[in-house]
């Protein structure tokens, strides 16, 4: 586990809100080694992007308070650090893709310029070599008439064409840690496909992404390994290939299976009973424990940790407690749920 | 659903045209196509799929049936009637028997009416109403499998599935035959766009609804369609039963649509990665409005506009699809 890149350790984040103070991540803890795909998926809520954002300290406060944990970049605390240092290594070490390209672009600034401001806070440029430059990457992540392109505001650009000058802009500096938070959530799927192909070829062997998404597909075709989230928590994670065969947590195990398969037809499609709690009514338990198809009384007593199930799989699940194995593949009828809850 | 079967639904050589306004006069100065020529069929009890890429024109064509959206020409024929050439007057009953459900749950449940006002409020403008409001309010909340304790609630204290819940609620309500599902479990997570699609699919079976399911999302509306029309740029490219069209699809957009998607589970695959973005509607491309970014495009497919026809191989009109050269490429393209 030394080569990890970055760490997170035990992250909690909380906003104020009017209804109290709520809990959006809650003791999560995770790392990126160096040049790995690593996904990190869990529905609207489940606090996947604010954990992101608190590792660049984006989270606005107020209302946003991150009230423990280390983010551990090269031994150096990212949490701690003067806000000075960490601006040099946002953009320069760790760059960002958002969700969202038109409010991340500022609307009153050419790309040209946009791309220009970023080359020059972090290299030592003249305004031509960095307008040099800023062309060279529009040019190499495909946006045509890049010389002329370069004038143009944001919305003169495509959908498309704007998540592709953010990627220009986030990979231009060569960073170590391209942080992409739903990159192609907004794309059609014919665009996502390009997005995906370019980040891929454009990221050198070295680098680490983080990619944050709720599309199972997209973690399934872009990552090597999986960090899954519900309800503020990690919830399991392991490499892609066991994570999407041999699901450890009931929550994964049900998420995979709600998703319609396009090769797959099937009169019914899985379904998570219920929905997730809000997060002022968390249970004192496991969070999942009234939609999981176990759901047992021990559940309810404290939070399961997460178990190391083998070398690179752990679940945080009651049924793993002293060891033990899943019993029965998770997806039964409701009959034998009943059966299960008596026992 | 056998061919001689009339459908209940007609859609034939559908128009319907934006124009483009300038200068002071605003003068007309051309068209945003954004339903442009459109032929379909759709029968008793049957759910159709519309798929396409944003701006292609699915909403409006959805839109347009259910007379949300003027079209420019051709027909929508409902059940024997001709529901274009009506008068205002004469449309009402049909709007009670073709019904909208909305893709975002936030903002199209008015705020500032009680779910009770929500559901029942197409019921009273019907007289449709068979004891009191609460009664009936109850009984469909129970039909999509909300708490018939929510009647006295408002929109934003539900979450997305559940608003999504009280849309379908409110479409049903008037019992209508037809139901036009715009991109109506988009906005959902996963495990909830399940339950509300799983609900969709059984109120449908309950009530032999028709549905016109519009998604961006091919694996939702493989799994709930019947026949899936393919869509780009205002025309249907391809048309066909939704196994025909997911597994041997012959148009090159549809093929290079379905290897875009991402599939979670299978060997990962080389996708046929199309390149550029979809033109604008309000000048699309000459000929074949696929063929700027068509791998296979040709002389042929810049100059003359295919006509969707049988597909190779069959005769019968239940495959379909608008391209040039359908029957080589499928040859050479549908297994990677």
């Amino acid at each position: 586990m030394s080569n990890a890149l970055l760490e997170i350790r035990n992250l909690s984040v909380s906003f104020d809100t009017d209804e109290g103070r709520i809990r959006a991540v809650d003791d999560v803890s995770l790392e990126i080694r160096k040049g790995e795909v690593l996904g990190l998926v869990g529905e609207s809520g489940c606090g996947k992007s604010v954990t992101a954002m608190s590792t660049l300290r984006l989270i606005p406060s107020p209302p946003g308070i991150i009230e423990a944990g280390q983010v551990l970049y090269n031994d150096a605390d990212m949490l701690q650090m003067p806000i000075k240092e960490l601006r040099q290594l946002r953009g320069n070490d760790i760059s960002m893709i958002f969700q969202e390209p038109m409010t991340a672009l500022s609307p009153l600034h050419r790309v040209g310029h946009q791309l220009v401001e970023t080359l020059r806070i972090h290299r030592d440029l003249d305004k031509k070599e960095a307008w040099q430059i800023g062309t060279e990457w529009l040019d190499k992540v495909g946006i045509p008439d890049a010389d002329e392109r370069m004038y143009n505001y944001p919305f003169q650009f495509s959908g498309g064409m704007r998540q592709r000058a953010m990627i220009a802009m986030a990979l231009m500096l060569e960073p170590a840690l391209i942080i992409a938070d739903e990159p192609t959530t907004a794309l059609d799927v014919t665009i996502q496909a390009q997005i995906f192909d370019l980040i891929l070829n454009m990221k050198s062997r070295d680098t680490s992404l983080l990619l944050i998404t709720h599309d199972m597909g997209v973690i399934w075709e872009m990552c090597d390994r999986v960090v899954v989230m519900y309800a503020a928590k990690v919830v399991e994670e392991g490499p892609i290939h066991k994570i999407f065969q041999a699901p450890k947590h009931p929550y994964t195990g049900s998420l995979l299976k709600s998703v319609p398969r396009l090769h797959h037809k099937c009169d019914r499609l899985e379904t998570i009973e219920g929905q997730v709690p809000s997060p002022e009514e968390y249970p004192v338990g496991c969070r999942f424990r009234e939609r999981c198809p176990y759901g047992w009384d021990r559940c309810g007593s404290a939070p399961p940790p997460l178990y190391q199930l083998d070398a690179d799989q752990q679940a945080a699940c009651c049924l793993y407690e002293g060891g033990g194995n899943m019993p029965v593949h998770p997806g039964k009828g409701p009959a034998e749920k009943t059966e299960e809850r008596g026992s | 659903m056998t061919e001689t079967e009339k459908p209940l639904l007609e859609i034939n050589k559908l128009h319907t045209w934006f124009p483009i306004q300038r200068g002071i006069m605003s003068r007309t100065v051309g068209h945003v196509k954004a339903v442009d020529d459109v032929t379909l069929k759709v029968f008793h009890g049957e759910t159709l799929g519309l798929v396409g890429e944003s701006g292609c024109g699915k909403t409006t064509l959805g839109r347009t049936i259910v007379g949300l959206e003027k079209a420019t020409s051709g027909s929508v024929t409902f059940d024997g009637h001709d529901l274009l050439a009506m008068s205002e007057r004469d449309f009402r009953p049909f709007r009670k028997r073709l019904q909208m459900i909305f893709q975002d749950p936030f903002s199209s449940l008015n705020p500032r009416m009680t779910v009770q006002e929500i559901i029942t409020e197409g019921l009273a403008q019907f007289s449709m109403l068979e004891g009191s409001p609460a009664e009936a309010a109850a009984r469909l909340l129970g039909e999509v499998g909300l708490d018939d304790q929510y009647i006295h609630r408002y929109p934003h204290e539900f979450s997305g599935g559940q608003r999504q819940r009280l849309s379908v609620a409110r479409a049903i309500s008037v019992q209508p035959q037809f139901i036009v599902c715009d991109e109506a479990v988009s906005a959902l997570d996963v495990s909830v766009q399940a339950q509300v699609v799983n609900l969709l699919m059984e109120l449908r079976d309950r009530y032999e609804l028709s549905l016109l399911f519009i998604s961006h999302d091919l694996s939702v509306v493989r799994h709930i369609s019947d026949r899936i029309a393919v869509m780009y740029l205002g025309r249907i490219v391809e048309y066909g039963q939704s196994d025909t069209i997911i597994e041997a699809p012959h148009h090159p957009y549809t093929q290079a649509l379905i290897s875009a998607v991402p599939v979670p589970g299978e060997p990962k695959k080389q996708r046929v990665v199309l390149q550029g973005d979809v033109p604008s509607p309000s000048a699309p491309p000459p000929g074949c409005h696929f063929h700027t970014r068509c791998p296979f495009a040709r002389d042929e497919c810049r100059g003359q506009a295919p006509v969707l026809a049988n597909a190779p191989g069959t005769s019968d009109g239940r495959h379909l699809v608008a391209c040039h050269f359908a029957d080589n490429l499928h040859k050479t393209d549908t297994t990677n």
